[in-house]
């Protein structure tokens, strides 16, 4: 059995945890904790080679956020909590706070799934909805992807629309959402 | 000789977008083009040949000033604080209020009607909130093929 190993990494007010299972060393748990804003604990599983090379990157650089490229996007997600009755000018409600979570969530799971945001293409942008939801968009290629956690739902709602085709929406659980992702950035 | 026919001058629509249903580089997202729940009316548009953009956002103050006349004491109290912030639609500009110019053609292309002007220029785009999300992808990318206009700020107040 692999000898247990963890690592606590602390940069720019988050902190990353990563350690591996011991059972086969086949996957490592991680956790991220953003100091200073409640409930964004994140965690979940990610293949050695990235635990590995995201311990080595964090060693060298130092730079938590560069590498995972989630606190601009965290930070845009908690903003829309701010939004007020109304924010549309026709009625729009407040932003659900569960559906805040389970975006934020979703972005840390894809993080883990090795896929890196770190460019520009790859940073989705972040609205509200205005029944209380939020969105995340992609416009790559002409290809448009919209993932949309709605309030008192608990999969996610994906569209996606190829120029001069008709769109595909549908409800996914949040594995099968995180795969329509990062298909869509290798088809791109 | 026959006389050449005249191809009918395209209609257009304004779709108001508040600050956080566009992206930093211009671009409206998706969200801007849903009902909300048991909307029945329509999504919310402008006639462009009745009203001007800059009118189209003067509505939002409009609106709240209306609002004011009958709001009970905390609801009149957040209504007066927007419209200090608010006063006029340079400040809602500023803050990222922006308007979408779009082709009435193409939107009966999707499958949209669309219902009356009243004299305001306001009108609805018809349809259900199902179809309404399945196309909201097609409202952003008429801006992607140039058919679809995002008025920037400098555009917004200017164009009387």
């Amino acid at each position: 059995m692999a000898q247990l190993q963890r690592f606590d990494i602390r940069s720019s007010g988050c902190q990353m945890a990563l350690q591996n299972t011991g059972a086969n060393d086949d996957w490592w748990k991680y956790q991220i904790k953003w100091s200073g804003i409640t409930e964004s604990v994140q965690h979940g599983r990610i293949r050695p080679s990235v635990g590995q090379q995201y311990r080595q990157e964090l060693v060298r650089q130092n730079k938590l956020e560069s590498i995972l490229g989630l606190r601009e996007l965290y930070d845009e997600i908690n903003a829309l909590a701010s939004l007020e009755d109304d924010w549309n000018a026709e009625d729009a409600p407040v932003i659900d706070k569960r559906s805040l979570h389970r975006a934020q969530s979703f972005v840390g799971q894809l993080a883990g799934a090795e896929y890196e945001l770190n460019s520009e293409r790859d940073l989705p942008s972040v609205s509200p909805t205005v029944d209380g939801g939020v969105q995340l968009y992609w416009n790559i290629d002409n290809r448009q992807l919209a993932l949309t956690f709605r309030p008192g739902r608990n999969g996610v709602e994906y569209l996606l629309k190829k120029q001069g085709e008709l769109a595909q929406r549908r409800s996914l659980m949040v594995n099968d959402a995180i795969a329509k992702v990062l298909q869509t950035m290798r088809d791109a | 000789m026959d006389e050449p026919s005249e191809a009918a001058a395209e209609s257009y629509v304004y779709r108001r977008v508040a600050p956080k249903q566009h992206d930093k580089n211009g671009k409206v997202l998706p969200a801007l083009f849903e009902l909300r729940i048991g909307e029945s009316a329509g999504l919310s548009v402008y006639d462009a040949s009745l009203t001007t953009p800059r009118q189209a956002l003067q509505q939002i103050i409009n609106s709240k000033k209306n609002q004011l006349a009958s709001a009970e004491d905390e609801a009149g109290g957040k209504i007066r604080n927007w419209l200090v912030k608010y006063p006029d639609v340079e400040s809602l500009v500023r803050d990222r209020w922006r308007v979408y110019k779009m082709p009435v053609s193409a939107i009966k292309a999707m499958g949209f009607g669309l219902g009356e002007p009243d004299a305001s220029g306001h009108l609805n785009i018809l349809g259900t909130d199902s179809k309404f999300k399945d196309k909201s992808a097609d409202f952003t990318e008429l801006q992607t093929t140039g058919q679809a206009t995002l008025l920037n700020e400098d555009d917004c107040p200017r164009i009387e």
